[in-house]
């Protein structure tokens, strides 16, 4: 792809238009809290669009798109049935409960309701999965960006980095809110432009559908979304009903910093509720931005081997001089509305959960704001280091879920369990979530004797989590359980019928 | 039985309809939430922000969706 002047123009307009937000919001971060939480002023609309600009990264232009090339609409149940209902159990049941219980993030919730040890080891896990993540999503795009426009990986990676920390350092959550709602706006532009160019080049919606299921048996699935666990593929409903829904699913929703703390910055509990609801609708969408641009590419390019690859085909062969720039534009808003919100949690993270816990305990806001904001830098070098890594896998986006797999099965186990019974002890919390992602690992470790299929990452997050869920019971029955005063504002039966915890709850959020 | 093989003769009319469960099971609960719950801490009572309205139809477009495909 070859940009002309007026593309150089319209990224400049939107980089110049980023930098310009990171700097109007720092003028009003003055203490942690808004830094972290942008001072709990966010309304629901803002909050929505950014998870949804979080969630839609570079990985999914590139990755979902190869995905959907290679096995079909099947992909699109990530976004809705791996999205829709635990984004409405999130909204009714977990989110009200974390913003009304003035949590900052998901392990200081788990070292309050078990102990400090269980604090520490996911406050650490989750600083390590996001890093990989990290290095995932910007090694997708270096590799995008190199067949874009011919620049080394590398230095695009390093030049995303260094643009990315400018705005999120200076603006905190604000910053990146506001500016992933102008990205998201940006994206969908983009992306509609190569689905209108796509469609017309191939005919439009019903030749797209005569022309896949004329191609042959291979492509028999592409228009299923339900399909047999007798075909190979990384997506049999199985895996998907019990992976993804089940586990996957709600672990992101409820126990994802990086989409959670979105929430906990909302200015009130209604906002707080309603973001992720209407969150559900946008999500509704994204299929249609990247899940059938790979369908198209079936129909254009029917022999691509590398499917990561066919969405920069697709740029390259529709776009006109012009529209380039702003598709790549688009590419930009995805990748730095990812990066940025990551960087922003595990900030908050490190500072709330790490720092302030077992490095310098009591020292003056403004002491830990700049914590945060070093932070933020440190995370984006580890990021550039570890993006390598995820070159040795063919199928980025198969890469992220399977390191998800490893994790967010035993954490949302402990993350449930805790919620809804005062019963489950602290030992019984810890060892379930260590027993899980050794369980986890294990599963990995001999997938080619346990699984028939190649990439079984929704198998394992399901046996991860109910491995744990199992160890979790059983030695919370020899353990025993903390006293009832202590879970006051933990446990959701509890803090529910606690009014006094009620009304100290009132006061911190006024 | 790690990869539910004692699933794999299941009908894929009956997959899609569990599937489909999935959808319908958050709507149903909404319904049982109070109005009271559903409207704290918002700054008027007025129809829109009835978030049981929107959680039908989310239901409805993802319930089509999946009846088609």
């Amino acid at each position: 792809m070859s940009l002309i002047g007026i593309d150089y123009f319209i990224v400049f307009l939107y980089l110049a238009g980023t930098i310009a937000i990171g700097l109007f919001y720092e003028k009003y971060i003055s203490s942690s809290e808004d830094y972290f939480l942008a001072g709990k002023l966010l309304p629901f609309w803002a909050i929505a669009i950014s998870i949804v600009g979080t969630d839609i990264g570079a990985v999914d232009f590139v990755g979902l798109t190869g995905q959907a090339y290679r096995f079909g609409i099947v992909v699109a149940n990530f976004d809705w049935i791996g999205s829709v209902p635990a984004m409405i159990l999130a909204g009714l049941v977990f989110i009200p409960y974390y913003w009304r219980a003035g949590v900052y993030t998901i392990p200081e919730y788990l070292g309050k309701r078990y102990n400090i040890y269980l604090r520490a080891i996911s406050a650490i896990i989750w600083l390590l999965f996001i890093a990989f993540t990290l290095g995932v999503i910007l090694w997708a795009t270096g590799v995008l960006l190199q067949e874009m426009i011919g620049l080394p990986i590398m230095v695009s990676i390093i030049l995303t980095v260094v643009f990315v920390g400018f705005y999120t350092i200076t603006g905190g959550l604000s910053a990146v809110v506001m500016t992933d709602v102008i990205q998201v706006v940006i994206m969908i532009i983009g992306s509609l432009a190569i689905l209108v160019l796509g469609f017309w080049e191939i005919g439009g919606v019903g030749s797209l559908f005569d022309k896949i299921s004329a191609m042959g048996p291979e492509y028999a699935n592409h228009f299923k979304l339900v399909v047999s666990p007798d075909v190979n593929t990384p997506y049999p409903w199985t895996g998907i009903l019990f992976g993804l829904t089940f586990v996957l699913a709600p672990a992101y929703f409820i126990g994802n910093q990086v989409i959670i703390q979105r929430s906990l910055g909302a200015k009130d509990e209604w906002n707080a509720k309603a973001s992720m609801i209407f969150g559900a609708f946008l999500k509704i969408l994204i299929p249609i931005l990247v899940v059938v641009p790979g369908l198209i590419a079936v129909v254009l390019f029917p022999n691509v081997e590398d499917g990561d690859g066919v969405y920069a085909k697709l740029i390259k062969e529709l776009l006109p001089p012009g529209l380039t720039g702003l598709v790549f534009a688009a590419f930009l808003a995805a990748l730095m509305s990812s990066v940025s919100a990551i960087v922003n949690s595990v900030a908050t993270v490190w500072t709330k959960d790490i720092y302030e816990l077992f490095i310098k305990k009591n020292a003056d806001d403004r002491h830990y704001l700049i914590v945060g904001r070093y932070v933020t830098g440190l995370i984006l070098v580890l990021a550039v280091i570890t993006s390598p890594l995820s070159d040795q896998f063919p199928g980025i986006y198969v890469y992220v879920q399977t390191i998800n797999s490893f994790v967010q099965g035993p954490i949302f186990a402990v993350l449930l369990l805790g919620i809804f019974s005062k019963r489950i002890t602290q030992w019984g919390g810890l060892w379930g979530l260590v027993s899980g992602i050794c369980f986890s690992g294990l599963l990995y470790f001999f997938k080619e004797d346990l699984f028939t299929i190649d990439d079984p990452f929704l198998y394992i997050s399901w046996w991860s989590f109910l491995g744990s869920i199992i160890v979790t019971l059983l030695i919370s029955v020899f353990t025993k359980p903390k006293p009832i005063k202590e879970l006051h504002g933990l446990v959701y039966g509890i803090i529910l019928q606690d009014k006094d915890v009620q009304e100290i709850l009132e006061s911190k959020t006024k | 039985m790690f990869n539910f093989d004692w699933l794999s003769g299941t009908d894929l009319g009956i997959a899609k309809l569990l599937m489909l469960m999935a959808f319908i099971a958050p709507l149903i609960f909404s319904l049982f939430l109070k109005r009271g719950y559903i409207y704290k801490g918002a700054a008027d009572n007025k129809l829109w922000r009835n978030l049981k309205l929107w959680i039908m139809g989310l239901t409805v477009v993802m319930v089509s969706v999946y009846i088609y495909f």
